[in-house]
């Protein structure tokens, strides 16, 4: 190529990059959902709205009109939890641009699709194959939690304002649902803070419903892995005397872990979620544990 | 090579400056920063001092009077606060204590002082020298092209740095960073124009050039710290482009350095300018060791912002190296990183062809008929781009998750696209030429570059225009626009300036009394609310969840364990208001269901 046409193939590339661009423009604003495309959206959620179900965005990010569905069941974190949303009978999905058609997870199943304007709201329900017989969060209040003291097991008896403390209550050293941003989003969790020194802490169900299987989820806080203090926490999920799991979880290991653990024909167990670490400071750690029948 | 800008060039120049004056202030309805608000707090109490000044010239001039009134933020350099301070106090509509007693409460010590001119509603008072800078900057830009790389090239310039949603956004804050862009670009250009070229002699204009270097630079400095890279960077600069005058011989006894003329404007730099800076931060007049080893250890220990990055956050180093490179690929409108990509190019290949040139003979040919330049012009063009970013780019350095920290780099990006717009005008008469006569007239050239101008500046303007209120919230299309904050996990909003987009629905929804908490938003931009009329009188700001019927959530991934916990103590699952341009949220508004102490 001589250097005219090399200057005109210039041009013409740059002439033809800012016309793309002015239509991307135009195509990313045309998608934007507007009052009247939320207000027929959640119009088609109340209509089928049943006990039980979920409101989830698509993107999960995407919660511009969320006002207009408040008093519904809903989660606006950024991104999708498909594993705790399968706790809920049905799972509505509003969806706008850019992922207004989205796929259901796997096992999901798609009930129906309704057109919003420029929002689709898809009714989509969990897995069938299986259903939640206990929630380790929903029952911490008849758990029983233990701190060791040295030598000594010292139990926690003091049960405020949905916390087990040791003792007076204290702001971090307590067994408590919160929410945490662990691993990409926000989460409801059991907030189980290391103790020093390889002191363990234990939180123990006794008589755990059958099932199938024991699932178990852990990690640690955002805050936590942005520090680079205390040690790695050594995390064990006991049935009865029986390690079931045991996990060391590196000071920056950013995860929500996942522990699937078969209990069928086991009959009711004892689960033991047992947390220690050599050293503590922002040791933030935090699990689940659900049965599955 | 230089031409002088004509007069004609100087009308046109200004009249860019004016128009993007009329944007600016057609565009007031930006919420107040945090840093912003920090700023209008110092420019208030500096503002105390001019009293001071008129009544007893000698005692304001005393260290208790320094301390008394200079005492906050002594970690910026007071100029642009006493410009802001002075504006306020000139120009402002004050509360009258008489009459509203209540206002009291929203000045410092509880002083409102008498309204002297009254023209503009109190931010505006403050915001105004910034504006004027800004805008001059236009002006400055578009003179500078003209002056080294063309009318055309300077054209692009000039209309590329007015349409950027985010430098446009900053453009309106009683704040440092575009204050010192505009400094720093009128201290190199000073600088530029006080270094005869290679082989020319010394004129009393290189004089006046350099002894304006070495105030406009004192200015710089006192404005903000990032002009105290100019100086390596300019020493940088000359020792590359005269490295061929510099040699090390033996002669005789000894060893004889020969080096090239020192520009002038190194001595200003040395003896000008650190009286500027002394002489304008009253901080130094008592204590000038004590206070700059405070500053400069201040800014070499600054504590880490959180910089959310590609589905990231970062919270210490090392920090992202490509981040200012790729942010402002993202944040700056396409069409303009377009041209600059060609402009990049284009001065690439010029400097490839001219250096093969020395070596080639066969390269003499091409290098012959690149366009005709000054020597060193676009090297020093290309380094005060690139040394802003770079300091920033430092993986050690502070990221601060916004745009602003390398801003200073961008009017000379904005040079490098009006190179781009000469490679498009360049390639169009090639192409013109080509098509035939018809096509290669005189009339149809003018207009063909006017319509590839409209298809270069029109998206960036437009982009500009619909970014006003939240410009720190813009991504440019090729990078998805806004949604790029939700789908590529990127920083929302630069900061807690989005509870302004709340105000309506505060000023309307709530009832009487109502306990807001304004999360991200300070409470001396709660107060200029207030005082601005912006916010109903009886709100009670608190920064306590306990205590708060409302939350003005600003999204930022840092502080979602807050939002967590409005949801979870309160037990709502949506927000009650969301601001969400283009889709995406800035900001959520939560509100109590069931009174404060009681359990839902």
């Amino acid at each position: 190529m001589n250097g005219t046409r090399i200057r005109i193939a210039a041009a013409l590339l740059l002439v033809a990059g800012a016309i793309a661009y002015v239509a991307m423009t135009v195509a990313q604003k045309a998608g934007v959902p507007g009052d009247e495309d939320w207000a027929q959206a959640a119009a088609a959620v109340r209509a089928g709205w049943q006990e039980g179900d979920l409101v989830v965005f698509s993107p999960a990010w995407a919660h511009a009109g969320a006002p207009v569905l408040r008093g519904l069941a809903a989660d606006v974190a950024e991104q999708w939890d498909w594993y705790q949303a399968s706790k809920h009978r049905r799972v509505w999905v509003v969806a706008s641009r850019p992922h207004r058609e989205p796929e259901p997870p796997e096992g999901w199943q798609a009930v129906s699709r309704t057109e919003a304007g420029r929002m689709t709201v898809h009714l989509w329900t969990p897995p069938a194959d299986r259903t939640l017989a206990w929630e380790g969060m929903e029952t911490l209040h008849d758990a029983s939690v233990f701190r060791g003291d040295g030598t000594s097991r010292q139990p926690c008896t003091t049960w405020q304002d949905g916390r087990w403390s040791c003792g007076a209550a204290h702001p971090w050293q307590n067994v408590a649902p919160v929410s945490r941003d662990i691993a990409g989003r926000q989460r409801r969790v059991i907030w189980a803070h290391a103790r020093d020194n390889g002191d363990p802490l234990e939180i123990r169900w006794t008589g755990v419903p059958e099932g199938r299987t024991l699932t178990v989820h852990v990690g640690l806080t955002q805050r936590a892995i942005e520090q680079d203090t205390g040690a790695p926490v050594v995390f064990e999920v006991r049935l009865g005397d029986r390690v079931a799991v045991r996990r060391t979880i590196d000071i920056h290991e950013s995860g929500w872990f996942r522990h699937d653990i078969d209990i069928a024909g086991k009959g009711p167990q004892d689960v033991t979620i047992r947390v220690v670490a050599r050293r503590n400071q922002d040791r933030q750690l935090c699990f689940t544990a659900d049965v599955w029948r | 090579m230089r031409v002088a800008p004509t007069r004609r060039d100087a009308v046109v120049g200004a009249a860019l400056a004016v128009l993007h004056l009329a944007f600016l202030a057609s565009t007031l309805d930006v919420g107040f920063s945090r840093d912003e608000s920090f700023y209008f707090n110092a420019a208030e109490q500096y503002a105390g001092w001019y009293d001071l000044l008129l009544k007893e010239p000698g005692k304001a001039l005393s260290k208790e009077a320094v301390d008394q009134f200079f005492a906050y933020n002594g970690e910026h350099p007071a100029l642009p606060k006493m410009l802001y301070g002075a504006s306020w106090r000139l120009f402002g509509r004050m509360h009258d204590p008489v009459a509203e007693p209540f206002s009291r409460a929203w000045y410092f010590q509880g002083n409102p002082p008498d309204t002297l001119l009254g023209w503009f509603s109190e931010s505006t008072a403050m915001r105004l020298p910034a504006l004027l800078l800004a805008s001059f900057l236009v002006f400055a830009v578009y003179l500078f092209g003209v002056e080294f790389l063309g009318r055309r090239a300077a054209l692009f310039a000039a209309l590329g740095w007015m349409f950027q949603p985010h430098a446009f956004w900053h453009s309106h804050f009683a704040c440092f960073d575009v204050p010192v862009t505009a400094m720093w670009f009128l201290s190199a250009w000073a600088f530029l124009k006080s270094v005869p070229p290679p082989g020319a002699p010394r004129t009393r204009s290189h004089v006046r050039w350099a002894l304006a270097t070495g105030v406009m630079l004192g200015l710089a400095l006192n404005t903000k710290h990032n002009a105290f890279f100019f100086p390596p960077l300019a020493f940088l600069w000359w020792a590359w482009t005269r490295r061929r005058e510099w040699s090390l011989r033996l002669e005789g006894a000894g060893l004889r350095l020969r080096i090239p003329p020192v520009p002038l404007a190194f001595f200003a730099m040395l003896l000008v300018t650190p009286a500027v800076y002394y002489l304008l931060w009253p901080k130094l007049w008592h204590d000038p060791v004590g206070h700059l080893k405070w500053y400069l250890s201040f800014h070499a220990k600054h504590e880490y912002y959180w910089v959310y990055y590609f589905g990231t956050l970062y919270t210490k180093p090392p920090f992202p190296l490509p981040f200012p490179f790729v942010m402002s690929a993202m944040t700056i409108p396409g069409t303009t990183v377009l041209l600059f990509a060609a402009g990049s190019l284009r001065l690439l290949r010029e400097w490839v062809v001219r250096a093969a040139s020395r070596f080639a003979a066969s390269a003499s040919g091409l290098a012959s008929r690149l366009p005709v330049r000054e020597p060193g012009m676009v090297l020093f063009v290309f380094l005060n781009f690139l040394i802003p970013f770079a300091v920033i780019a430092h993986p050690k350095v502070p990221h601060f998750g916004g745009t602003k920290h390398w801003l200073h780099g961008v009017p000379f990006a904005c040079l490098m696209a009006g190179v781009g717009f000469e490679v498009l005008l360049d390639g169009l008469k090639a192409l013109a030429d080509r098509l035939g006569r018809a096509f290669s007239t005189k009339g149809v050239r003018v207009a063909g570059g006017a319509l590839a101008l409209l298809l270069f500046v029109a998206p960036a303007a437009y982009d500009t225009l619909t970014h006003t209120a939240d410009g720190s919230s813009y991504y440019n299309a090729f990078a998805g626009g806004r949604a790029a904050m939700g789908e590529l996990g990127m920083q929302r909003e630069f900061w807690g300036n989005s509870s302004y987009s709340a105000l309506g629905w505060v000023n309307e929804e709530l009832p009487p009394n109502s306990r807001v908490h304004f999360h991200d938003t300070t409470w001396d931009a709660v107060r200029m609310y207030w005082r601005d009329g912006l916010l109903r009188r009886d709100v009670i700001p608190v920064w306590d969840l306990g205590s708060a019927d409302e939350l003005l959530f600003h999204w930022h991934k840092e502080f979602t364990d807050i939002e967590a916990e409005a949801r979870d103590d309160w037990r709502v699952d949506l927000p009650a208001f969301v601001s969400a341009p283009d889709g995406v949220p800035l900001l959520d508004a939560w509100r109590r269901e069931t009174p404060r102490g009681k359990t839902p």
